[in-house]
């Protein structure tokens, strides 16, 4: 089912700039792979937050979750031929997203283990992989969080990925539950138990705000 | 579930999380998309290229690999032979070839048809001592002869051929030929351990018979002589 720009709008929280109020995501797709540059430009105006949000709730790292976001964009721009309008494209975007945060929280596993070592340090890449996430507030006035706020957001990445992923999806994103089953390529059922044990888990760690 | 929760409780999580601050994106991302579309910069289509990080190095120390092993077979004390040029010739006139060291010293005239290449034979020294000692004489170009084993093959190594005299001496025996027989002058080192003694006749070195033409390739290591001593024939093993 494509969903359109108002469903996004809700989802997203956002005001997106609109060339074409009307248009689904997949006729904007359709556009943007006849070469209709500003169509792609606002379907990175539609989900560049929503995307931005779910990876840094993910990660709890903005710079990073901003630099993945972007790559997402960047994946669907090279995969416009290959996308098919056979599920939402928020389904095919939040699961590039997520494919993308998984990777990167492999990438840290193996950072940590380097760093444990203290023995390879080859490529520049390497070096700047290792350059540990800044952690300082942004001087943006509207990703200032409180502390109640940061303690959640402490509790959810100590969450394992398994659970974190359909949580943040579900409780952060508002996606359905058949979304997030379909997002992340697991049975509903499946699903239903990562969020309720996720959310237990949660909890736990969040007795004292609860 | 593994572990009982009661739901109740846990839908108070989805309202934390609910009421968490939306995150948005800087100003710059579409700058930032827009840029590493240009530059056609996807992490997925690095990775090739990250493959080829690791290919390209490996490769290259391969090469260099060969190239020093195939270079320590074309050492520096390898002589320079002149090997016949290896365009077809009738078989008539392709110059035979035992030794690479006795076609350039028999056959100068051939230099015409000749290039100076480094070359290398594995040939056994069996096959050289009866190529030398004339059983065979398969290195007279006017009886048509020639060997097309050993067509030259320029990655193929030429060993020094060294008298026979040079290998006994190696094992400390001092012989010098008396017509076709070799006769120990002295004895000394690991042969007079083994028990060769001085006037012996040297009959065969390594299994192979000798006399004064007789050459093994350079390095060749003494493991057993025969020897004639008070007409009793000894073979002695190193």
């Amino acid at each position: 089912m494509a969903l359109d720009m108002v469903e996004f709008a809700a989802v997203g929280g956002q005001k997106a700039s609109v060339p074409e109020p009307h248009s689904s995501d997949h006729e904007l797709i359709a556009a943007a792979k006849e070469g209709d540059e500003d169509a792609f430009a606002e379907i990175v105006s539609r989900y560049k937050n929503p995307i931005t949000n779910f990876l840094y709730r993910f990660l709890n790292d903005y710079e990073e979750a901003v630099d993945l976001a972007q790559e997402t964009f960047v994946r669907v721009y090279f995969a416009l031929d290959r996308y098919h309008t056979d599920f939402a494209f928020s389904t095919y975007i939040y699961r590039i997203a997520t494919n993308l945060a998984i990777s990167e929280i492999r990438k840290r596993k193996r950072r940590s283990l380097l760093s444990l070592t203290g023995l390879f340090q080859s490529s520049d890449d390497e070096a700047v992989e290792f350059q540990p996430p800044d952690k300082r507030s942004l001087q943006d006035a509207n990703f200032e969080e409180d502390e109640r706020s940061k303690v959640i957001a402490k509790a959810i990445e100590t969450l394992p990925p398994k659970y974190r992923l359909p949580i943040v999806l579900r409780d952060v994103e508002g996606k359905s539950y058949e979304e997030v089953a379909e997002i992340l390529e697991l049975g509903l059922g499946t699903t239903k138990s990562r969020i309720n044990r996720g959310r237990g888990l949660l909890k736990e760690k969040l007795r004292d705000h609860i | 579930m593994r572990e009982q929760i009661p739901n109740t409780e846990n839908e108070r999580i989805p309202d934390l999380l609910k009421g968490l601050k939306r995150i948005e994106a800087p100003e710059s991302f579409e700058f930032g998309v827009r840029a590493r579309i240009a530059k056609g910069e996807s992490k997925e289509s690095a990775s090739p290229l990250s493959f080829l990080k690791i290919a390209v190095p490996t490769a290259a120390l391969a090469v260099l690999a060969a190239f020093l092993y195939v270079s320590g077979f074309m050492s520096a004390d390898i002589p320079t032979v002149q090997v016949v040029d290896q365009t077809p010739m009738p078989e008539a006139v392709v110059p035979a070839i035992v030794d690479t060291m006795e076609v350039a010293s028999k056959e100068p005239d051939s230099a015409a048809n000749l290039r100076e290449v480094q070359v290398a034979s594995a040939r056994p020294n069996r096959v050289n001592n009866k190529a030398r000692s004339g059983s065979v004489d398969r290195t007279n170009p006017s009886t048509g002869g020639g060997y097309k084993d050993q067509t030259l093959n320029p990655l193929t190594v030429i060993k020094r051929a060294i008298p026979v005299q040079k290998v006994l001496e190696s094992a400390g025996i001092h012989a010098e030929f008396q017509g076709d027989r070799c006769l120990a002058n002295s004895v000394s080192g690991p042969a007079e351990r083994l028990g060769v003694k001085r006037g012996d006749v040297i009959l065969s070195v390594n299994g192979v018979s000798i006399n004064p033409s007789a050459t093994f390739e350079e390095g060749t290591e003494l493991k057993s002589v025969r020897v004639k001593r008070a007409g009793r024939n000894l073979k002695l093993t190193f």
